[in-house]
């Protein structure tokens, strides 16, 4: 029983393995001394220890700073590891959870007890906030229903190899096609042998930048003393809904006291992601404000640490000269009464 | 600028009253009440109404619907007040727990538990029981295994100390079965005039056109209950998934509800559209028409142009009778030649 606990611990433990085959020597881990105690947690002891890795014969590599007396030796039967332990993707990426596990026979030294590697299950699980589905559970080479796969996943279930001696390694891994933002969550994976189980989770997050436009834009208009037009700052297609935070901003930074904003509640798009409208109705505005310009800011969790933003320029009317569009606008109109003039031969 | 549009309605009805209800209850321990919240909240739950609260500043568990308050007699709430004053600390402990083998030993961190079952349309039943931490899931009862799922590497050790005492297993496991599923029954009936009421949704079906010269149909469902609601767009018969947009279901605050789906459609389109509304084994279809006197840009060319003409014209006119008016003026003054 306790080396069961040992050995699940370290199949939990290689899920940082960094590579498959022929692997690592030297894994970093936790010593974990269980302490008895009852209610909901026992009391435990960890310490921070190393696995060193051998395969066959032959003594483990020399750890001078290790204390010899806390060596122990055990025997690795079964381990369950994954590459991708977490990933961060965009919805509709194709997603591998990879898997693989290995299983070596306690009694190889002997006289081979099994013509193959043993029948195995494997079990994919997803649990997210509060949610659990089985996604998937197979037991290849013994028959029976493979439970159904929802979702268009898809799971190598085999034996790389089926020689006769062990020790043997497989693969597990689970394909997302198109992955959807209401399949993230941890996903746990269970290898199941004979007396044996192991369970490795990995986290699956889906993320999505938002787009940001403002509107009217590029330029509002209004009148000394008077209020533009009220402002609508479109955040859309973007997940996770939450850690969103829209920020107006008047000029360089100032503004927002006294401002009247509000947000629209979620849209939800066919894909997964939403949209949400923030909008500010902005105060009068004086003549020294012209040029000036409304900022709306925009940070979310799918963006690091810069944040997105779009931003309107005010024009208080009677402040500027005429403009270029204003100019052509009199010349074309001068040039039209003209040939209108002549046309009547009025001149 | 939003027309209302008149609406056809077509509806069709099928079967009884029979719909999934659920009973849950939620537990809430915080490390840090300095926070605004209590230390330790649980509330109990019927469908999306309320049925009990009771918290560790109140340390009492009080109704929170008028039909538990007059079917419960005050023995029930004095048990429960007993009993949840107790489960108030071993929560604590287990999030102190908790928080030592995260090395999470401050800041502000929550442990939850949400128990409960449903009974499905046809009679049949679900159970569940789980825990959370921080916001995750931590572990999940199976009870078809009678055994715990561990998310992380805490929670394994969780599962171990949990599940050498079978007793306390098969005893969740009946819980979730029998009486949380009894419960249930007995709250449904004692609130059925709330609970079991059907309000059928009222649709208006509305056009909107933005800057960019694309047409919304919005099609808005008022007044229902349960909450419940599947709502869709046809398109010549069709059902479609592109260029649709779902409002959330929100409380109208009178105890009905109301949502919202939009589709955007070109303008110039001949498409029909419609939407469909499935609530409480009813459908009901509207057909929303694209509005009929489109204003495409060739109509407003045509538009524009004849104001031009008009201004011409009435221009031309002017500087004719100025004309006129100067022609006599000149032939006023001098003697007209022929």
């Amino acid at each position: 029983m306790k080396l069961l606990c040992l050995l699940l611990a370290l199949g939990i433990l290689a899920v940082r393995w960094a590579t498959a085959r022929p692997g690592p020597s030297v894994l970093e881990c936790w010593f974990v001394e269980e302490q008895g105690g009852g209610g909901m947690l026992r009391e435990v002891t960890k310490r921070p220890a190393v696995l060193l890795l051998r395969q066959g014969p032959g003594e483990p590599p020399p750890r001078p700073d290790l204390d010899s007396s806390l060596y122990l030796k055990v025997y690795v039967v079964m381990t369950v590891f994954s590459h991708s332990p977490a990933a961060l993707v965009g919805p509709g990426k194709k997603v591998t959870l990879d898997l693989s596990f290995t299983y070596t026979p306690p009694n190889s030294g002997g006289a081979p007890s099994s013509l193959g590697p043993p029948p195995f299950g494997l079990e994919w699980r997803r649990q997210h906030r509060g949610i659990g589905q089985l996604l998937l559970a197979v037991t290849p080479g013994l028959g029976g229903q493979a439970l159904g796969s929802p979702e268009g996943a898809v799971a190598f279930a085999a034996w790389d190899e089926e020689g006769v001696e062990g020790p043997w390694s497989g693969n597990g891994t689970l394909l997302l096609p198109i992955v959807k933002p209401h399949q993230e969550g941890t996903y746990l994976a269970t290898v199941h042998l004979p007396h044996l189980q192991a369970q490795v989770a990995l986290e699956l997050q889906i993320q999505k930048p938002p787009k940001v436009t403002l509107t009217p834009s590029p330029v509002v208009w209004a009148y000394p003393g008077q209020s533009p037009p009220e402002l609508l700052c479109l955040i859309s297609h973007f997940y996770p809904p939450e850690e969103l935070e829209v920020a107006w901003e008047f000029q360089n930074g100032t503004g927002g006291a006294g401002w009247q904003v509000w947000r629209s509640s979620y849209r939800y798009h066919p894909d997964g992601t939403v949209s949400i409208s923030a909008y500010l109705r902005p105060p009068p505005v004086t003549v020294e404000q012209h040029g000036s310009h409304y900022i709306c800011r925009v940070q979310h969790s799918s963006m690091k640490t810069k944040g997105l933003s779009a931003q309107v320029s005010l024009e208080v009317a009677g402040v500027s000269g005429p403009s270029l569009e204003d100019g052509v606008g009199l010349f074309l109109s001068a040039f039209l009464l003209l040939g209108l003039i002549k046309g009547m031969g009025w001149v | 600028m939003i027309f209302l549009l008149h609406l056809l309605m077509t509806s069709a009805t099928q079967g009884g009253d029979a719909r999934t209800h659920s009973l849950r209850y939620f537990r809430l321990g915080v490390s840090d009440s300095s926070q605004g919240i209590p230390e330790f909240v649980s509330v109990g739950y019927v469908d999306s109404h309320p049925i009990t609260s009771y918290d560790s500043d109140r340390r009492q568990k009080m109704p929170q619907a008028h039909w538990m308050e007059e079917n419960l007699g005050s023995d029930h709430w004095e048990k429960y007040t007993q009993l949840l004053r107790g489960w108030q600390q071993t929560f604590k402990v287990e999030l102190r727990a908790l928080q030592n083998h995260y090395n999470h030993t401050g800041g502000f961190h929550i442990y939850q538990r949400m128990i409960g079952c449903e009974l499905l349309e046809d009679g049949s039943a679900t159970g569940f029981l789980q825990y959370a931490y921080d916001g995750k899931d931590f572990i999940v009862f199976n009870k078809d295994s009678l055994s715990w799922i561990a998310v992380d590497n805490v929670a394994r050790l969780t599962k171990q100390v949990w599940e050498t005492n079978q007793n306390e297993l098969r005893y969740q496991k009946n819980w979730l079965e029998t009486e949380c599923i009894a419960w249930l029954k007995k709250f449904l009936d004692f609130g059925k005039d709330t609970l079991q009421r059907t309000e059928t949704p009222l649709l208006s079906g509305s056009h909107k056109k933005s800057s960019t010269g694309i047409t919304t149909l919005i099609c808005r469902a008022y007044s229902f209950y349960p909450p419940e609601i599947t709502m869709t767009w046809i398109k010549n018969g069709e059902p479609i998934t592109q260029e649709i947009e779902y409002g959330d279901i929100l409380p109208s605050g009178d105890g009905t509800y109301q949502t919202w789906v939009s589709i955007d459609i070109d303008p110039q389109s001949k498409d029909h559209y419609s939407c469909q509304v499935e609530h409480n084994d009813m459908l009901k279809v509207l057909h929303v028409p694209v509005e009929s006197k489109t204003s495409s840009p060739f109509v407003e060319i045509v538009f524009g142009l004849t104001i031009i003409a008009l201004f011409l014209i009435g221009l031309g006119i002017f500087v004719y009778r100025r004309k006129q008016s100067g022609l006599k003026e000149v032939s006023y003054i001098s003697t007209p030649v022929n």
